[in-house]
């Protein structure tokens, strides 16, 4: 991607619509992201539909705004109530809060906006320079290898398991299954439609997320509410505490600036690599800096810098994760399994033709995102202290409006009463999916990827005339072959040397 | 209340599987590996696969349950937590009805606000708060959606 390339992108996304969804993107997500219980994905999830009625690029910007802004606001509940509004943000709990206590809440809040951005900044930076040049590899592939990528993305369901890997695989295989419903993609065949013409097209991934992240997670948070629980943290947060100056000095910037920059680096590497997210991205991170910092024994404590680092990794990721989905169409976490989803929608295959025939597009998303950065910055610090006041909404006032938006939000998409029913469906499925302890990241994974293993697959099998030698033979195929096959191994290795060493360890306690 | 942990989701998955493979067998066409099909796989295949794992998956998870023996219980139902599943079984309850008079009438605008009042009042808040937010979210989103980007809830 030349710069003239992007500098072209840049000057196309300078119109007044472009800035206003942008706009909106960033206050939905700072909202969102601020509110326990709602994440990045459920809001990127409901907002996706209301994208497809606007301009390609309008709701490209929008979903941008909401998804950087919903990742750093993430730290506003975690500093003001230690509650992280993402899983992402619990690290910035364990200095955040601390540090609110002793009266440094603007700081904290602004060590947030400030190296959020800065995260997000060198991850973008990383993004454009290094998504062309793999984008380059992938004009190599074939139906075989696309198989293999696809299948190495489903063998991420074990990561995504969250250790519960039976529960986990068991879920994935139940997503490949729903893939399957539609036509078939080689002969045309009806499978699973039961004579049903809306079925014919397949279901559609959005309702599913919507179900699973939305409506599922307003039933479970239902189901879960403690009333006394709820009423002191509602106390809590309106407790009054000065929150003092907001911007760091320029003696501090400089100190915390460099680790900032390498746990930048850190985070966009992890967030390359499908399914590691925000959450493992800023605890290897804060976790790394805290061995290394002169000051790391305050970490955990109330330390600014571990807070700038924390905030830094979280950002830092979302341009990893969007190297990995824009390259090779795998999705780094469920963000970017949504947005996956959405580019396939707007009739997009991720992959070398997102550098070739769309680039344009693509410039622009990644110009899209330098934007979201910035409109966050100005949005986060400006609203920095009222964003405190945004807590003091409360639960069952949120549950009414995600419950009607996810039914809205899942018909809205392709005009269909179906996709509402599928939706309900799965908010059952996503609740006792939660209630019985399962992950429901690799049912996503299945669905998602499935078609992509299936179609390319068969196709490979066409093409070599029923010869599975054909994946082994070619040696992309072969090493992707390798990687899925460690995947699906390491994990278990893992857990067979763990019990090896409790077994060791319990022999020596009984000698 | 007998302990299951993980036997009811080891049999659901068990049961899903089954039924696929039900699906697949008593379909003809729906091949799973065939020389005489391009490519030797069938559109059965997949399915097939699908539906064998989560059989195996049904299995394992019906044996942990057992070897749990009623050590692990997903649903404690404190006291507490028994009202709380009456409100999210009535919630559903309330999305089904809504998507129903939706179906039958067609009248969108008409059932929403019905359904978030219905919905407010569910969970507890005041009339005045009801009124207020019903009557809000129903402009909000008719300004928005039918409005706006004039989608027409037509089911």
């Amino acid at each position: 991607m030349t710069f003239e390339i992007f500098a072209s992108a840049f000057a196309e996304l300078l119109t007044p619509s472009v800035f206003f969804y942008l706009a909106v993107g960033v206050i939905l997500g700072t909202l969102i992201g601020a509110l326990p219980g709602l994440s990045a994905t459920m809001g990127v999830a409901l907002v996706t539909p209301i994208t497809f009625w606007l301009d390609k690029v309008d709701g490209f910007a929008m979903l941008m705004g909401l998804w950087n802004a919903a990742i750093f606001a993430g730290g506003i509940t975690a500093i003001l109530i230690n509650t992280p509004g993402t899983p992402a943000s619990i690290t910035q709990a364990w200095d955040g809060y601390p540090m609110y206590k002793e009266g440094k809440g603007g700081l904290a809040l602004g060590i947030n906006v400030v190296f959020s951005f800065i995260g997000g900044m060198i991850s973008i930076l990383l993004l454009i320079l290094l998504a062309s040049p793999i984008a380059d590899i992938t004009i190599k592939f074939g139906p075989a290898e696309y198989a293999m990528v696809a299948l190495f993305g489903m063998t991420m369901m074990i990561a995504v398991s969250n250790g519960k890997v039976l529960k986990g695989l068991m879920l994935g295989f139940l997503g490949l299954l729903l893939s399957t419903v539609g036509l078939c993609p080689i002969s045309g065949l009806q499978r699973f439609t039961f004579g049903r013409i809306d079925l014919q097209a397949g279901i559609s991934f959005i309702p599913v997320m919507i179900g699973l992240l939305g409506l599922g997670e307003v039933f479970y948070q239902i189901y879960d509410y403690n009333e006394q629980k709820a009423g002191q943290e509602m106390e809590a947060r309106k407790v009054s505490q000065a929150l003092g100056r907001i911007l760091p000095t320029a003696g501090e910037m400089k100190r915390w600036t460099p680790r900032c920059i390498i746990s930048g680096i850190a985070a966009t590497i992890i967030g390359a690599i499908p399914a590691a997210g925000g959450d493992i991205s800023a605890i290897i991170c804060w976790g790394n800096s805290k061995r290394f910092s002169k000051e790391g024994d305050k970490y955990g404590h109330g330390s600014a810098e571990g807070l700038a680092v924390s905030a830094t990794a979280n950002n830092g990721v979302i341009g990893g994760a969007m190297c990995t989905m824009l390259t090779l169409g795998i999705p780094g976490d469920a963000v970017t399994a949504v947005l996956l989803g959405s580019l396939m929608m707007y009739g997009m295959t991720p992959g070398h033709a997102m550098f070739s025939e769309q680039i344009g597009f693509t410039a622009q998303i990644m110009a899209l995102m330098v934007l979201a950065n910035l409109a966050f910055l100005v949005i986060g610090l400006a609203t920095a202290k009222v964003s405190a006041k945004l807590l003091n909404m409360s639960q069952p006032t949120v549950w009414v409006a995600v419950g009607a938006l996810c039914i809205i939000g899942s018909y809205c998409i392709n005009n269909s009463y179906m996709d509402v029913i599928v939706m309900f469906v799965m908010g059952i499925l996503g609740f006792f999916l939660k209630v019985y302890d399962f992950p429901s990241g690799p049912l996503v994974l299945g669905l998602l990827l499935g078609g992509t293993v299936e179609k390319n697959m068969r196709t490979a099998l066409v093409i070599s005339q029923g010869d599975w030698s054909y994946f082994i033979t070619r040696p992309i195929s072969l090493t992707l072959l390798v990687l899925i096959a460690a995947s699906f191994l390491f994990p278990v290795v893992q857990a067979v040397m763990k019990k090896k060493k409790k077994d060791g360890d319990m022999h020596e306690i009984r000698e | 209340m007998i302990k299951k942990g993980d036997t009811i989701p080891g049999i659901f998955s068990l049961a899903a599987g089954v039924f696929t493979l039900i699906y697949i067998f008593q379909n003809p066409k729906m091949v799973i590996v065939d020389e005489g099909v391009i490519g030797g796989v069938g559109p059965g295949f997949f399915p097939f696969i699908c539906s064998a794992a989560l059989i195996v998956c049904g299995l394992l998870l019906v044996l942990r349950g057992v070897k749990q023996n009623g050590t692990v219980d997903y649903f404690r139902l404190t006291k507490e937590r028994k009202e709380n599943l009456k409100t999210v079984g009535l919630l559903a309850l309330l999305i089904l009805l809504l998507l129903l008079a939706w179906k039958i009438s067609g009248l969108f605008f008409v059932c929403l606000p019905i359904y978030i009042f219905a919905v407010n009042r569910l969970l507890k808040r005041s009339v005045k708060f009801t009124i207020l937010f019903t009557v809000g979210m129903t402009a909000f989103i008719y300004v928005l959606f039918r409005m706006g980007f004039s989608i027409r809830f037509n089911p």
